[in-house]
């Protein structure tokens, strides 16, 4: 499986997924115009990444995603239903979602999945 | 979001599913309002901030225009003082000053200058005989002939002035400095400091000349009483081409009720 990179642009985050060390990283922002066929590959990566991981593995996962818009977030419920399917057939999963301090939408939207997703592992970090 | 096999799922399970789904549209929804509401609280702000800035930047430009004004009004002062000490030692009248800036600036426009050009010439008027300041009581108000030594001394008030003003790079100031150099000029070549001849003469100092002696002639001076109009007359119609400007002779007879008027809106 080929890791996955992205630069970041203007509307979009950088993507960083490197199979080998299962690390998963979002940061930037994200509004892209389809947001649905943006994250249409991401989504795939994840799912087969997600399918080949077993028991023992531990996946770290970092998002700091200082603005997105509602595809995006309706898009990063889909995110997560992947990763609560892997975290229910065993694989441990740690997940840091970073957001600014003063930026109380971004850390409502981390206290949203949280709540969502009771049964990950989600951290909710500010950054100065 | 897991496939839902139709067949097999249970209305339980399809509420289950249709409530999270709820939950998460509500969830998008209510973040979005938020983000709406922080966008519309960030246009205002926005606005406010550029109505602010309009309006210092209307003060701002008000007080820039008071204080050009200001400027203008004190540099106005200044040069009519300047011109009056000049004036005032040799027993000429402020007023005198004065309508010799306001037949000026008529002459220059019945000449064909525009009104800024025109303008100018009223404002550095004023400052014509500013060289006098270094004349010496005894000679500025004598009364009865210089003697030559005397007149050499009287000239010299023309270069005084120039050397004066002529430091500056203004414009009113460069106009006064040519007005205090050339006013006494004639028109025939016979006059000074520099003898220059017709057109020679900047048209200003050709003006001024004009003026100068008009209402000169027309008061009373220490050395001699004033003239009547028909001498006066008669003197501008013989110094046509001698001591002015045949044009600006032309233009003053053509436009004598003119002149006339300033003179009787100004006397003494
Ligand atoms: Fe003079
Ligand atoms: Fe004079």
């Amino acid at each position: 499986m080929e890791n996955l990179l992205y630069a970041q642009t203007q509307h979009t985050p950088q993507i960083e997924f490197n199979e080998k060390e299962k690390t998963i990283s979002i940061t930037g922002n994200s509004y892209p115009e389809d947001s649905f066929s943006f994250y249409q590959p991401i989504i795939q990566w994840l799912k087969e990444f997600m399918g080949n991981c077993s028991q023992n593995d531990t996946v770290k996962v970092i998002i700091f995603i200082d603005y997105m818009n509602s595809s995006s977030l309706k898009v990063y419920f889909e995110f997560f239903d992947i990763l609560e399917e892997g975290n229910d057939k065993g694989v441990k999963i740690d997940i840091d979602w970073y957001y600014q301090i003063d930026n109380d939408i971004a850390e409502e939207t981390g206290e949203d999945f949280a709540l969502d997703f009771e049964t990950l592992n989600i951290k909710l970090i500010s950054r100065n | 979001m897991r496939n839902i096999d139709k067949d097999n799922i249970t209305l339980e399970e399809l509420y289950r599913l249709y409530t999270k789904q709820n939950n998460r549209l509500n969830i998008i929804i209510k973040r979005s309002d938020k983000q709406e509401l922080k966008f519309r609280e960030l246009n205002q702000e926005l606005n406010e901030y550029k109505n602010n800035l309009e309006e210092k930047v209307k003060i701002a430009t008000k007080e820039i225009v008071e204080l050009n004004l200001e400027i203008e009004e004190t540099q106005r002062e200044v040069i009519f003082t300047m011109g009056a000490i000049g004036e005032n030692r040799s027993k000429e009248t402020g007023n005198h000053v004065k309508r010799v800036a306001e037949y000026s600036k008529l002459l220059a426009l019945f000449y064909g200058l525009d009104e800024e050009e025109a303008e100018l010439l009223r404002k550095a008027s004023p400052m014509h005989d500013i060289g006098k300041i270094a004349i010496p009581d005894a000679i500025l108000n004598k009364k009865g002939q210089f003697t030559d030594e005397e007149f050499e001394l009287m000239k010299a008030h023309s270069q005084i002035g120039y050397d004066m003003i002529n430091q500056s790079n203004r414009p009113l100031l460069k106009t006064a400095a040519i007005l205090a150099f050339q006013h006494h000029e004639r028109f025939d070549g016979d006059g000074y400091p520099q003898g220059l001849k017709g057109e020679e003469i900047h048209i200003y100092g050709r003006i001024t000349a004009l003026a100068d002696v008009f209402d000169a002639l027309g008061s009373d001076r220490c050395y001699k009483k004033a003239w009547n109009d028909n001498r006066i007359f008669d003197f501008f119609k013989q110094e046509k081409g001698g001591y002015f400007d045949p044009r600006l002779v032309d233009i003053f007879f053509e436009n004598l009720d003119k002149f006339l008027e300033i003179r009787d809106n100004m006397r003494d």
